[in-house]
């Protein structure tokens, strides 16, 4: 096959399960979600690299493939069909659960496959308000507050990427990865794009220590939810990671603080396991899955996390040696998938919450405690400056009572009607006169 | 006099005439009134396209008939009064249909239509107005021809809306008459000129200019809803679903926020007013309007005041853009002018399906109507999405151009405003849209019609769909020609950059 067929095939993966999310459309098809998923299938094992640019869309957006992005892709797609054949016939069936899933799906390979900032941030605000509406799908209580959870750390993390696309937009008019990173490199205020984009992506992907809603989201959903948020979420975060941050040898502080996190990550996990072992003595049980796995998935993002303080002391070592981390995100989500798979069952599991995900929900209901008592406040001063306005007895408040106090509207919309008609006929006859 | 002079005109009278002759039909001659209603807005709508077509070939769309001694009626088709006066006409057409299907069947549609008609005739004429005293001509007549429209159902809470309504637009209007008074008297000029015609008043009359620009800016807060002159908004909310879509989207809220931009370009121009110190305290109103719109729509049960005050907070990104005194901030508050509006009538249009269908007037009875109606919803989500400035919906690169004019000019605290306004809402609208689409579904809705296996009936729900496809296709295609970010650019680069 020709490269036109694959620089056709990479927007249609996009544009593809778009098209499909539509109910009316995905009910009239068998297996929507499978169907869906076929470009990406294509592009992930044909050997060719191709890429095209859609210079109307966006800001000139493009989408492209290469070796490094087929192999996060291939993980998506192997994920991807996974969750599809495991999940529910019953979720199957609901179209409204399908939109969501295709939404999901449509964002995170928009992720996968653009060629820009803007592209890329676009797709993952998609995915991730898409994948919130999946937590929410016949989610019980518990799982609801997860759900929260989640979405009060996708909102903040949005607005920190989008002040960092602020940034980029301020220093360079070019979106694309490789030259909004070399241009963010290079100019004195990176260092504030550095934190947003850190701060962004560290809550997207749940990186120590802003994990406390990947546990909740883990030890509330199912089986499915799992799988889909280490496709999804995670991984497109940390790809989002190594996409946009900037390399300088100046921010050495920056990758040890890095570093730092990530070795607490990983040696708060190895804590939390340990200490479940020995108490409970079984990792891999009825619902322990999703709490091991959980950690695991914690003190991956944590190794990731030294990874990237590395390459932040060492800029130099790191280019030699980015080509391996995609293979490595790769085959730990795919190696954490096959964990679940095997070992997980298909139910939700009530598992306790941290200490934090109690402090912030009881920090959230404080919160509409305060709203109602300014509400209150509100309303008062709203009928104090009220009453002042109605017993004001100025000339002009006397004039427009006498006129509005008319008790028949309908006739003093009549007259209304009259004299305005008369106005405007004489406003045209005097226009007809000057012309 | 050539005929390209007579276009402008034509524009405004090509809604003024069906109105008038709307209003002599008696009631039951529905298709004569429909027919003169989308004739109308047809007609508008294609001499429209024929000035843009003009201007971006180079001719120019001008016509003045004397009004006073010294003073001239002038309609003028420039860059910026082009962008209104497209969107007023799209949006007319739209919410044309809408209102068809909306009041089908109900009481005084003569009379409403009529209104409505003259409605949109003083919007293209605040649009296409030359100078201060055409604008104010229209802008007052826009206040006579909407508060029948407030009042419609005739309750008691409706004419108390109307009278709310009167007492801030015609202090307002007087407000603006003073002002325009005294900048005549002052310097005999009143023609809406690129960057303004004032830059060789001599210092002596500061005191006189700020004042005046105080008054005007007054003048048009009202309509503009600018803190603490927004009072009159939600209290409007009682008005059937296409005039609360006319008010925030296309007529009243859009020609006070397009005053002030006339008024700092033109009139005083961005560069005098700077100089007079007037545009940072304008930024600061702004500011505090934005956030405290968005706070007190976080406490609204009632969806349309809840999205009223929403609009108070969403127009205020105009005058912050207009405010920042930059050229890519003026991109963002111009924008915001097209964007605001397709984003917020998809809004009103939602809102008044959901009432005329299922009886739903408050957010506390949204529950699962997303499974109820569905394409409602989805044009709802759409729409409320792009008001928090999620991407790539139009509402977002109003909030990027806002935000980079912002550090462009070194006022970064503004970020900070577009940061907070972002997350409330987020916090209000996200909320509604949890609520419609995850809860689980009632017995039985307040005051459900039945449209058989339909959601609605397609003229309610076309409307909507319509209008969130163009805030989607905004910001997707946002740098297209003849995007609306595109002449946004134009009318910044001939304010900053044109010598």
């Amino acid at each position: 096959m020709n490269i036109e067929f694959y620089t056709t095939t990479l927007w249609i993966a996009v544009i593809w399960p778009l098209l499909l999310s539509i109910p009316a459309v995905h009910k009239r098809l068998p297996w929507p979600r499978y169907l869906a998923i076929i470009p990406a299938v294509l592009l992930t094992v044909s050997p060719i690299d191709a890429s095209i640019n859609i210079p109307w869309l966006l800001y000139g957006t493009g989408f492209a493939i290469d070796g490094n992005v087929r192999w996060i892709l291939g993980a998506f797609v192997v994920i991807w069909l996974t969750t599809v054949s495991i999940t529910l016939p019953s979720n199957e069936k609901s179209p409204f659960s399908s939109t969501l899933y295709l939404l999901t799906l449509t964002g995170s390979l928009g992720a996968l496959l653009t060629t820009d900032l803007v592209g890329f941030f676009s797709s993952t605000t998609l995915m991730g308000y898409s994948f919130y509406g999946l937590l929410n799908q016949n989610a019980d209580k518990t799982q609801q507050r997860a759900a929260r959870l989640y979405l009060y750390f996708l909102i903040t993390a949005d607005l920190a990427l989008f002040e960092a696309l602020l940034l980029v937009a301020f220093t360079t008019q070019y979106f694309q990865f490789e030259v909004a990173r070399q241009a963010m490199s290079e100019i004195s205020s990176s260092s504030v794009y550095l934190y947003m984009v850190l701060l962004g992506f560290m809550l997207k992907a749940g990186i120590w220590p802003f994990y406390i809603w990947l546990t909740a989201t883990f030890n509330s959903g199912t089986r499915v939810i799992a799988l889909l948020l280490i496709a999804s979420p995670i991984t497109i975060s940390l790809l989002g990671l190594l996409r946009w941050l900037p390399l300088r040898d100046d921010i050495y502080i920056t990758g040890l603080v890095m570093q730092l996190l990530g070795a607490s990550a990983i040696l708060h996990s190895v804590l939390k396991i340990f200490t479940r072992l020995i108490f409970k003595q079984a990792l891999f049980k009825h619902g322990m899955v999703y709490f091991t796995t959980a950690w695991l998935l914690i003190a991956f993002t944590g190794l990731f996390s030294l990874v990237l303080g590395t390459a932040l002391l060492n800029p130099a070592l790191w280019q030699q040696y980015v080509y391996l981390v995609y293979p490595f995100i790769a085959i730990t989500s795919i190696t954490l998938t096959i964990l679940i798979l095997v070992t997980g069952k298909n139910h939700r599991k009530p598992e306790s919450t941290d200490d934090v995900f109690v402090l912030i929900n009881k920090l959230f209901h404080k919160l509409k405690k305060w709203h109602q008592t300014t509400q209150q406040l509100a309303s008062q001063l709203q009928l104090t400056v009220k009453s002042l306005w109605n017993n004001s007895g100025s000339f002009v408040s006397r004039q427009y009572q006498q006129v509005l106090n008319d008790k028949n509207n309908k006739s003093f919309l009549t007259s209304w009607k009259l004299n305005i008609t008369l106005f405007l006929i004489l406003g045209l006859a005097l226009t007809w006169l000057a012309i | 006099m050539n005929w390209n002079a007579w276009v402008p005109l034509l524009v405004v009278i090509s809604s003024l005439l069906p109105g008038l002759i709307i209003f002599s039909l008696p009631e039951d001659k529905v298709r004569l009134r429909i027919t003169l209603n989308l004739f109308g807005a047809l007609i508008k709508f294609l001499l429209v396209g024929l000035m843009l077509w003009g201007v971006y070939n180079g001719f120019h769309y001008e016509i003045r008939l004397p009004l006073l001694p010294n003073l001239e009626l002038v309609l003028r088709a420039g860059p910026l009064a082009l962008l209104f006066v497209t969107l007023s006409s799209i949006l007319w057409l739209v919410t044309t249909v809408y209102a068809i299907g909306y009041l089908e069947d109900s009481p005084h549609r003569s009379r409403f239509f009529g209104f409505f008609s003259l409605c949109v005739t003083a919007t293209t004429g605040v649009a296409l107005a030359g100078n201060l005293i055409t604008f104010l001509l229209f802008y007052e007549l826009l206040t006579l021809a909407t508060y029948p429209l407030i009042v419609h159902r005739g309750t008691e809470e409706a004419r108390q809306a109307g009278k709310t309504y009167l007492r801030y637009t015609i202090s307002g209007g007087a407000l603006l008459l003073i002002g325009t008074a005294w900048l005549y008297s002052l310097t005999g000029n009143l023609e809406f000129t690129p960057k303004g015609f004032l830059t060789n008043m001599g210092e002596e009359h500061y005191p006189a200019l700020i004042t005046i620009f105080i008054l005007l800016i007054a003048g048009l807060g009202v309509k503009a809803a600018l803190f603490p002159l927004h009072g009159w908004l939600p209290q409007a909310m009682i008005a059937p679903a296409p005039v609360s879509a006319l008010l925030h989207a296309v007529a009243v809220v859009k020609a006070g926020a397009f005053g002030i931009i006339r008024v700092v370009y033109e009139v005083f121009g961005v560069e005098f007013s700077a100089t007079l110190g007037v545009l940072t305290p304008l930024a600061w109103l702004a500011a505090f309007t934005i956030i405290y719109g968005s706070i007190r729509a976080l406490y609204q049960d009632d969806l349309k005041r809840r999205l009223a005050y929403s609009t108070v907070s969403q127009v205020s990104y105009i005058t912050l853009g207009v405010a920042i005194a930059g050229p890519i901030a003026a991109i963002g508050g111009v924008v915001h002018l097209v964007h605001q509006g397709v984003m917020k009538i998809t809004l009103f249009f939602c809102a008044g399906n959901l009432a005329e269908t299922l009886g739903i007037h408050k957010i506390s009875e949204m529950n699962g109507v997303g499974r109820r109606m569905p394409w409602t919803m989805a044009a709802f989500t759409i729409g409320a999405f792009g008001m928090i400035g999620a991407p790539p919906i139009a509402g977002f690169f109003s909030k990027w151009y806002l935000g980079l004019g912002a550090l462009n000019t070194d006022q970064s605290w503004v970020i900070f405003v577009l940061a907070g306004s972002s997350l409330l809402n987020a916090t209000y609208f996200l909320p509604i849209l949890h609520r419609a689409w995850f809860k689980t579904l009632p017995e039985s809705w307040p005051e459900e019609h039945d449209f058989g296996n339909k959601e609605t009936t397609w003229t309610l729900l076309l409307p909507p769909l319509i209008t969130a496809a163009m805030a989607l296709t905004a910001g997707l295609l946002v740098t297209m020609p003849f995007s609306p970010l595109e002449w946004a650019k134009l009318i910044s680069a001939r304010e900053f950059y044109q010598p």
